[in-house]
């Protein structure tokens, strides 16, 4: 071996990186393609693993190739106990460790000291980003990933919330819940909290009854160095409607909130019990109604217990709010009070093109029904009615985004299939484009001057299954151009946020299934352009190396 | 190098394929999904049929949904169980992905929450049919629709729809406060084009909810596996629970 002392100590390292380069290529490629383009994305990746392999030497080839499939598995392996307990998980690393540096000091033909290296390198990868979250790096940067570990299997999705943060303006925090861990003695001191406050007495006892299964609402905000979590105080949480964090499983459960020692706390109850919904069931010619009943007790229920708790009273948006039947607030200091058939308000928005003046309007919502309705200064009056049918119902699950800059937002529904509307300046509504796929789904908007960036969760183009992958999409000449795409499944109540920066778009999730949640931020360094440039080289240069080896012999 | 030159531009290729797919607008499913429908005059009598023929049942198994859409999520109660009328049910829930069950004898009564049973109001009709005929008769709808053929399933069956609201049959129903206002619903009904006997029932409506908006609710149940013989004893834990308790 002729090799220098220095090409020796350069080894190491650069295997690392290798071995990082192909867990990384594997995960925001060859995932990638499998999942949008089913079999023809097989196809592609064995055309780029045939690519891969032909352009290396043959000297080198079983290395190479050994190698990088020892590194792919390894990050497998390593990922397939990440959702253990601690102790569990440090047994079974160390028994992963033991069989793979065996077998690998076997098969691969590297030092098992190199190979000893490379494990821990990917493991400390996945202990920065858990494997399957890593291919959210094929467009964001990871701000934040927060384990909050649900008590029981009730909560799919945990709800999560951003908020303008009261100690830094201009910018947010998150609020969220967080599986809570009994303390030492707490049992001891709700008991006689109970006791101290005789009002308070039944819904203390019962958190305690449901202490196992209960849940801190707290609240997160950049520190110096990184996100730090703090329990959430009533004064900030007093700002939020019942409806951010309150709409676990709604309406079959209902959520109870409470105050214990300065702490807010959440448990969970259904909201009728098996029987009776069953005797709901039974009697389908009335289902609607006692369904329909139980979801406004419930609201009714959770609204006033979030007013006790919290104190906040009116739930506004953009100054207005809806009361007996009347949008009422003020806006640009103007009191307004309409008749309107809405219940909820969807927010204040320019829904008119510009063309008909640049007014504010506000959106509300009905039963089935959303209304656009002209502000001041123009006299209050309905400009435009939008009605669901049954099959096509309208629910809330609408986003607003000015598509091509125009100042003019349009409404995008999340009926199935997902549809944008807009209106005209005549006040009737245009169908500017309709989902081909029923699985898809509009969750957010980033702002940006040419024509906000529609951020989405929708299927792969060649695979008939619905699971929906990120995406974001502009409005380009009646089609979503698609920007970027993150195959990631499991993003639900996304949130256009900013959290770390006042200028930066950034985008905050709750991971169905994961109980954790994500902050995404815009990137420093593009790695999905690095990884495939780190392919693209070692194409080149393996390719210039069999040249030159077959000049040189 | 020719073979490179391949190579490479397989590899522009397919990076072209990766960038370039762009989601066009398809009105198509929207169109798919509109109800091709036409008004049946003697529908109602049909239905009415439908749930006549059922009143040979003696034992059926159901399988059925409550799903609620509201904001961001669509949140589902699933059933499935085995009735033997008149008045023995045993039925397995699934509510926000945890488990429940639901044992009922007679006047005995219980269903069970996390893990344990606990006593329960008895379900006084267990016969879904008889509250739609009640419906069909105290709020009967204006127009019946007959809908294209459909298998559910496997088996073949004439679907009606019509909308109504349940007025009269609101009092005394489950769950509903005295003051209550009916809800409007769109009921589709399969009918088993063999027997003649109801298949399928589908229930949708909305509700306008304060601070949450609409609320769309969709319950389905289908019938099956009837006149079969079933074992409905009560399961051994609830048995074992009251006897050692």
């Amino acid at each position: 071996m002729a090799e220098s002392k220095l090409l020796r100590m350069l080894k190491t390292p650069f295997m690392i990186v290798y071995a990082l380069w192909a867990v990384l290529f594997y995960q925001l490629t060859f995932t990638a393609w499998t999942l949008e383009y089913s079999l023809l994305g097989v196809l592609f990746v064995l055309a780029a693993s045939v690519a891969f392999i032909y352009a290396f030497p043959r000297g080198d080839r079983k290395v190479v190739v050994r190698f990088t499939l020892f590194s792919v598995m390894t990050s497998v392996g390593i990922a397939s106990f990440a959702s253990e307990p601690l102790v569990w998980r440090i047994i079974d690393f160390v028994v992963f460790l033991v069989l793979a540096l065996i077998l690998g000091g076997f098969l691969v033909g590297v030092k098992t000291r190199r190979l000893f290296v490379v494990i821990i390198a990917i493991t400390l990868l996945q202990v920065w980003v858990p494997l399957g979250d890593l291919s959210t790096l094929a467009y964001f940067d990871i701000r934040y990933i927060g384990h909050l570990a649900s008590p029981d299997s009730q909560v799919p999705s945990l709800p999560v919330v951003a908020m303008p943060d009261p100690t830094r303006p201009g910018l947010q925090e998150i609020i969220t819940l967080r599986g809570h861990r009994p303390v030492k003695s707490e049992a001891q001191d709700l008991i006689d909290m109970a006791n101290a406050d005789p009002a308070q007495a039944t819904s203390i006892l019962n958190a305690l009854k449901e202490l196992q299964n209960s849940y801190d609402v707290i609240a997160i905000r950049p520190g110096r160095l990184r996100l730090i979590t703090h329990y959430a105080t009533t004064q900030e949480l007093s700002q939020l409607p019942f409806s951010s964090l309150g709409l676990v499983d709604f309406p079959f459960t209902t959520t109870h909130f409470l105050n214990v020692a300065n702490r807010t706390r959440m448990y969970l109850s259904l909201s009728a019990g098996p029987g009776s919904l069953l005797s709901m069931l039974m009697s389908p010619g009335t289902v609607a109604t006692s369904i329909a009943n139980l979801s406004l007790q419930t609201v009714t229920a959770e609204q006033s217990n979030w007013k006790s708790v919290t104190g906040h009273s009116v739930d506004q948006t953009d100054g207005l709010s809806i009361q007996n039947g009347y949008l009422t607030g003020t806006f640009n200091g103007v009191p307004v009070h309409f008749r309107t058939a809405g219940v909820a308000v969807l927010g204040v928005h320019h829904m008119l093109p510009l063309s008909v003046g640049g007014g504010s309007q506000a959106v509300v919502e009905g039963n089935n029904t959303i209304q656009v309705v002209a502000l001041p200064p123009a006299r209050p009056h309905v400009i435009a009615t939008m009605q669901g049918s049954y099959l096509h119902p309208l629910t809330m699950d609408v986003v607003f985004a000015d598509l091509t800059g125009s100042h003019q937002d349009a409404l995008l529904v999340n009926t199935v299939p997902a549809q944008i509307f807009q209106l005209s300046s005549t006040g009737s509504w245009q169908r500017l484009w309709v989902s081909g796929r029923d699985s898809f789904r509009f969750e957010t908007a980033f702002k940006r001057p040419g024509g906000d960036l529609l951020i989405a969760n929708s299927p792969s183009l060649m695979n008939a299954a619905k699971t929906r992958y990120l995406g974001g999409y502009l409005y380009r000449n009646g089609q979503l151009v698609r920007v970027f795409r993150v195959y990631h499944g499991n993003f639900v109540d996304l949130h256009t946020v900013h959290v770390s920066s006042a200028s930066q778009t950034e985008l905050l999730t709750s991971v169905y299934s994961h109980q954790e949640i994500m902050l995404l931020g815009p990137q420093v360094l593009p790695w999905l352009l690095l990884v495939e440039a780190g392919y693209g080289l070692a194409l080149i240069v393996g390719i210039v190396r069999r040249v030159k080896g077959r000049r040189s012999a | 190098m020719k073979r490179h030159s391949l190579i490479w531009t397989g590899v522009v290729l397919c990076s072209a394929l990766l960038t370039g797919c762009n989601l066009p607008s398809d009105p198509s499913l929207l169109t798919q999904l509109a109800v091709q429908r036409q008004p049946d005059p003697t529908g109602a009598q049909k239905v009415m049929t439908a749930i006549q023929n059922m009143n040979d049942v003696s034992t059926y198994q159901l399988k059925a949904n409550i799903q609620v859409a509201s904001g961001r999520f669509v949140r589902t109660v699933d059933f499935y169980g085995s009735v033997q009328l008149p008045n023995i049910v045993y039925m397995d829930e699934t509510i926000g992905g945890a488990n429940y069950l639901v044992y009922q004898n007679g006047s005995f009564a219980y269903q069970n929450t996390s893990g344990k049973w606990r006593p329960m109001q008895p379900i006084t009709d267990l016969a879904p049919w008889h509250s739609m005929a009640n419906l069909l008769v105290t709020d009967p709808p204006k127009v019946v629709y007959k809908l294209p053929d459909q298998t559910v399933v496997s088996w073949y069956c004439k679907v009606y729809q019509f909308q109504t609201a349940a007025t009269s049959a609101v009092i005394g129903a489950p769950g509903t406060p005295a003051h209550s206002t009916p809800h409007q619903a769109l009921y589709t009904v399969w009918v088993d084009a063999h027997s003649g006997k109801l298949r399928q029932i589908e229930v949708q409506s909305t509700v306008g909810v304060p601070g949450l908006g609409t609320a769309s609710i969709d319950a389905t149940q289908l019938y099956f596996g009837r006149n079969g013989k079933l074992n409905m004893v009560a399961p051994s834990d609830l048995v074992t629970q009251i006897e050692r308790p």
